[in-house]
């Protein structure tokens, strides 16, 4: 069996008429800082809802842990260290009376854990919710996910409307806690900063749909523009194998590719060209080479 | 004009126009005569601030590689093949002066860096299939 702690097969959901999850299948391999991206509205936040069983899917199927989502929402959200995209803490609770209350739900919380993460945030037990900034709630919500010690952790958008201080902390935590043998971190963001520094693989999700999969490096590889620089106007029926898009300006033409390799190189030098050159995109180009309208790559 | 704007790297974002600008140049996708995007829809296309264009158009006036004409637009001059092209071999000097700087410094001998030099330029010439 492949040690996947998130296995999702067909899985699909609609609201009204909007298909929000397309028949994603998705294996997250244990032990990986597994980065899930999209832009706002691709579906993110409800397969992430789909797995911990907070909300119903129409097809397909998913398991966490082992756990399916559809029957074991209760042993998988013991099981998962979770930080939704919008915490609901009551804001009149402290810190200290916060963190007891949620103890409550896990029987495996570790309180000398709980404490020494607080000590390591710098958040004060005896201040009330309502009191924090929202880099401190962040903090907090990162610490009531991991005291009780999960073996895989599920974040929807963490770093999202934090500074960049506070957003190196957390990261720096989530890699301290995947250092700790067999824990998987899988999380989504639109902050390509942040996978580009700790995600091992990334999958790329728009409208539902699995875009592509692989690792950072494969896809700085793969996803790469050629400036062609014909030697006179060309004609503009000539094709270019394997293209995804070629934006023409006479006879300067950028060839975006989204299955690079040497041999493209190749195929072009057999045109009537002056120069070549090859173009290195940053992760924010490359996703908008994949997600965006093939007319604006 | 197509232009890529790295945001990540240390080269200043006009230096990045006015380098590629020359590249096209000197490449002969613009040549003399031929006219330059507006400030304002060079601005518009690269998503920055229209003063960083201007100030790549006027580094590129500075140097003689385009000329204004008021009130039709900015123009290839005539010298600015032979500009674009010194230009880019200044560059390309700067970038392997760069790296042979390097190379010394990882106490690679003289021999050792022709030798990388020479199986480097061996490869470019296979692929192109030209001896």
């Amino acid at each position: 069996m492949a040690d996947n702690v998130i296995e999702t097969r067909g899985l699909a959901r609609r609201f009204g008429k909007l298909l929000a999850v397309n028949n994603l299948d998705l294996d997250i391999p244990r032990g990986s800082i597994f980065g899930f991206m999209g832009r706002n509205g691709a579906g993110k936040t409800t397969t992430i809802q789909m797995l911990l069983g907070l909300l119903p899917m129409n097809a397909g199927s998913a398991s966490v842990l082992g756990f399916d989502s559809r029957k074991h929402s209760f042993e998988i959200k013991g099981r998962v260290g979770y930080v939704p995209e919008k915490h609901h803490f009551y804001p009149w609770m402290t810190v200290a009376e916060l963190t007891r209350f949620t103890s409550s739900f896990y029987p495996t919380w570790q309180d000398e854990k709980c404490s020494e993460l607080l000590r390591n945030f710098e958040l004060d037990p005896k201040k009330k919710i309502k009191e924090l900034s929202k880099g401190m709630v962040a903090k907090l919500a990162l610490t009531l996910a991991l005291a009780h010690d999960p073996q895989l952790l599920i974040l929807d958008e963490p770093t999202g409307g934090l500074d960049v201080l506070v957003r190196r902390d957390f990261l720096e935590s989530i890699v301290r806690m995947i250092q700790e043998e067999g824990k998987t971190v899988f999380f989504s963001s639109h902050v390509l900063v942040d996978m580009e520094r700790v995600a091992d693989e990334i999958a790329i999700i728009e409208e539902g749909r699995l875009v592509r999969r692989s690792t950072l490096q494969e896809l700085k590889d793969t996803v790469k523009k050629v400036r062609v620089t014909f030697r006179e106007d060309p004609a503009s029926d000539i094709r270019i194998e394997g293209a995804r898009h070629i934006a023409r300006d006479g006879r300067e033409w950028v060839v975006t590719y989204d299955n690079f390799a040497e041999d493209r190189l190749a195929s072009l030098r057999q045109l009537p060209i002056a120069g070549l050159q090859v173009i290195d995109l940053s992760l924010e180009d490359i996703f908008v080479v994949l997600v965006g309208k093939r007319s604006e790559t | 004009m197509f232009i890529q704007i790295d945001t990540s790297s240390s080269v200043p974002i006009f230096a990045q126009i006015t380098n590629q600008i020359k590249y096209s140049v000197a490449m002969g996708a613009y040549r003399p005569g031929d006219k330059l995007p507006s400030v304002r829809d060079l601005a518009l296309q690269l998503r920055v601030n229209p003063n960083t264009v201007v100030k790549a158009y006027r580094e590129l006036e500075r140097e003689n590689v385009v000329y204004t004409q008021r009130g039709l637009g900015i123009f290839v001059s005539k010298d600015a093949v032979g500009i674009s092209r010194k230009e880019r071999k200044r560059i390309i000097d700067q970038r392997l002066g760069a790296a042979i700087d390097e190379a010394v410094r990882s106490d690679l001998t003289e021999s050792e860096i022709r030798r990388i030099v020479e199986s480097k330029l061996n490869e470019k010439s296979k692929e192109r299939g030209s001896p």
